[in-house]
């Protein structure tokens, strides 16, 4: 008897520790809506010869690629009316863009007001690598994750990522 | 014959793939299961078909990206994958395994010119 009340109790109080841990979480999100990766933008990664693995990659899984590697095209889940890209790109293995990080790719993720992020993440003694950059398709700045991953957060402007494209006479991956 | 189409998935070997589940969500507000997340898409040409992205952190010692000695495995969509598969047998392609088929879709690893795994998955989203 007293086991089954010990059982109960224990019971009732992780049902309680956790919608108590739900609604702060809860809570949370919903003050801290600039907290929002919306998307992957970019995947690159490292390799000895990336001329050659743009063309295998052309050649046996017919992505269209460029010299830059290549663009997914996609439209966006919260309104579709929009545009998405992810930039997938092979890189020298000698290339220092992922430096500090030694590991062998880095992941770009779109994000939706990456000055607010930033200064969210300052304060979360989140190391950031770099100034906000600022080019005509977008806000850039790198940070690194928990296990020094670099991590690129973009800030879209996909219309001018768009042109920038056609003025390149790029074909996407769709 | 149309190919690759998108991106599937992102996987990345990490030393606690909780902690780094936890941090995405905590500083980056993904939306995690202990597993990892996926973002939504819609198709370019149909925007009434769903895509999705997954993305996992796997632990450091997953035998899941193997033979590849790398990080990192990429999940590409594709179409058709049982003709895919047969025309990449032509081109001397290395395949790793069979398709495998779920309820979500079929999957088949192959080795690029580099020796990354990559997977192949034709979805049914």
């Amino acid at each position: 008897m007293k086991k089954k009340l010990l059982l109960i109790s224990a019971f009732a109080l992780t049902f309680v520790l956790g919608y108590a841990f739900r609604s702060i979480t809860a809570h949370d999100s919903k003050q801290l809506t600039i907290r929002k990766a919306t998307g992957i933008g970019g995947i690159f990664f490292k390799c000895k010869d990336p001329k050659k693995v743009r063309e295998w990659y052309q050649v046996h899984l017919g992505m269209s690629t460029n010299q830059y590697g290549g663009v997914f095209e996609w439209r966006q889940g919260a309104d579709s009316s929009k545009k998405g890209f992810t930039q997938w790109s092979p890189f020298n293995e000698k290339t220092k863009y992922f430096d500090p990080s030694t590991k062998d790719f880095m992941i770009n993720y779109r994000v939706e007001n990456l000055e607010a992020l930033v200064e969210q993440l300052r304060k979360d003694s989140v190391t950031i690598t770099d100034k906000i950059e600022t080019v005509e398709y977008g806000k850039f700045v790198h940070i690194l994750d928990i296990e020094g991953n670099k991590v690129e957060l973009w800030e879209p402007n996909d219309l001018e990522f768009e042109k920038l494209g056609m003025k390149i006479n790029a074909r996407t991956i769709k | 014959m149309k190919k690759v189409t998108g991106i599937g998935g992102i996987f990345f070997k990490c030393k606690d793939p909780k902690a780094v589940n936890e941090w995405y969500k905590t500083h980056l507000g993904f939306d995690t299961t202990p597993y990892g997340t996926s973002f939504e898409w819609r198709d370019i040409d149909d925007s009434t078909k769903k895509g999705l992205t997954q993305w996992n952190p796997f632990a450091e010692n997953t035998k899941y990206f193997e033979p590849s000695g790398k990080d990192f495995m990429i999940n590409y969509r594709v179409e058709n994958l049982e003709a895919l598969v047969e025309e990449l047998k032509k081109e001397n392609v290395t395949i790793v395994d069979k398709i495998e088929s779920y309820d979500y879709g079929k999957f088949v690893h192959i080795i690029d010119i580099e020796g990354n795994k990559i997977q192949l998955w034709e979805p049914k989203d």
